[in-house]
């Protein structure tokens, strides 16, 4: 355990090394000592991904396979994001140094006539199976999680005391904790459990009204910037949801 | 793996809540259990640690600037903490009771005064006037 802490404490240094030498530059990719190490640039993995999506999507035939591909690219990524998410505690020492929660995708947008809408779902509730949907937590501390492994390795999940608080994006079959995120990580972990999203927000009412380029969500009408992506993986599974929702009502 | 700084949004010149919320941390920290397990002496000690957390924070200075709630918080999102906490105690549950207490601390302002107040009636209700 000694050692596997201190190598990551290595990888840190040497990474804020990289980052604030004048050597490396922006989005240069530095091989050194067997470790690739690159700037994340959010724009540019967007396109990266988006591109490559686009590309493929035009290769295949039917409209069928098309929609097909979309959902397992989304699959693929909502499973990094997942995972990257829960694991991020495990690999943080410092809990100044922890992921703060986000919020991933817009909750409103402005229409044509500038009228901000919400894209709220009323009335509505989504039970999130934990070991198959994707459900994105952000832990904050290691000793929550190990007391919650401590009961629920034993026992059944219980979702009756509504201890979790879960937003589920409809569109994107994609949710976020807010409250009980080191239960619901440890549920996802033992593959066992399910949690109730109280909050749903439909993601296709943004489709016609919000850009994005990986960094940004931007107005459609008017081109403003709105806020900025908290992750450039989002922005890449909207594009993808956006892309599915076109192919779908194509006439 | 990259590395988010966490924003802290306590820091005011006159008082650092940020060292006040340490402090509440260490003391809640070692009888919180989420499924209250360890006997009746533990859950009494939790409750001995929620007293002496109460002592203090209803004496504490409330935060004088308005902070609006961010992430997937809004202004009322601690309602949810509130009922929770009062069925916990109510119940007599109280290394629970911690545990979701310092969730409450990660998530939300407690020195706002939307929350102190509500927070500090909710407390001396059920845990001071209920021994």
């Amino acid at each position: 355990m000694m050692g596997f802490l201190s190598f990551t404490e290595k990888l840190k240094k040497r990474k804020n090394k990289l980052v604030h030498s004048d050597k490396v530059e922006k989005n240069n990719v530095e091989l050194k000592n067997g470790i690739i190490y690159r700037e994340i640039n959010g724009r540019r993995e967007y396109s990266g991904a988006t591109d490559t999506a686009k590309y493929w999507i035009e290769t295949l035939d039917t409209l069928q396979e098309k929609i097909h591909f979309v959902d397992f690219l989304a699959e693929i990524i909502k499973d990094d994001v997942r995972t990257d998410y829960m694991a991020s505690i495990i690999y943080c020492e410092d809990i100044k140094n922890i992921r703060d929660e986000q919020v991933p995708f817009l909750l409103y947008y402005w229409d044509e006539n500038n009228e901000k809408h919400f894209i709220y779902c009323k009335d509505e509730v989504k039970d999130l199976n934990l070991a198959t949907d994707c459900v994105i937590v952000w832990p904050w501390t290691f000793e929550k999680i190990k007391n919650s492994f401590k009961t629920l390795h034993y026992h059944d999940f219980e979702t009756t005391n509504n201890r979790q608080k879960a937003f589920y994006f409809k569109g994107l079959d994609l949710a976020c904790v807010s409250k009980g995120n080191h239960s619901t990580l440890v549920g996802m972990g033992l593959k066992k459990g399910s949690i109730l999203a109280r909050e749903i927000y439909d993601i296709r009412k943004l489709f016609p009204h919000v850009d994005t380029d990986g960094v940004k969500w931007i107005n459609h009408h008017t081109q403003e910037i709105i806020r900025s992506v908290p992750d450039f993986r989002f922005a890449i599974l909207y594009q993808l949801a956006r892309m599915k929702f076109e192919l779908e009502n194509i006439d | 793996m990259r590395v988010y700084k966490k924003k802290r949004r306590y820091l005011t010149e006159k008082v650092n809540f940020e060292i006040i919320l340490e402090s509440y941390y260490k003391l809640l920290e070692p009888h919180e259990d989420w499924s209250n397990s360890g006997g009746e002496i533990a859950n009494l000690r939790a409750k001995d640690a929620l007293m002496i957390f109460y002592d203090d924070y209803i004496n504490r200075q409330v935060d004088q600037n308005y902070i609006a709630c961010q992430g997937l918080n809004y202004h009322y999102s601690f309602l949810d903490d509130l009922c929770l906490l009062r069925d916990l105690l109510r119940k007599q549950r109280y290394r629970e009771v911690c545990w979701e207490l310092r969730s409450l601390m990660h998530h939300e302002l407690i020195f706002q005064k939307r929350i102190h107040n509500s927070l500090k009636q909710l407390l001396k209700d059920e845990l001071m006037e209920a021994k």
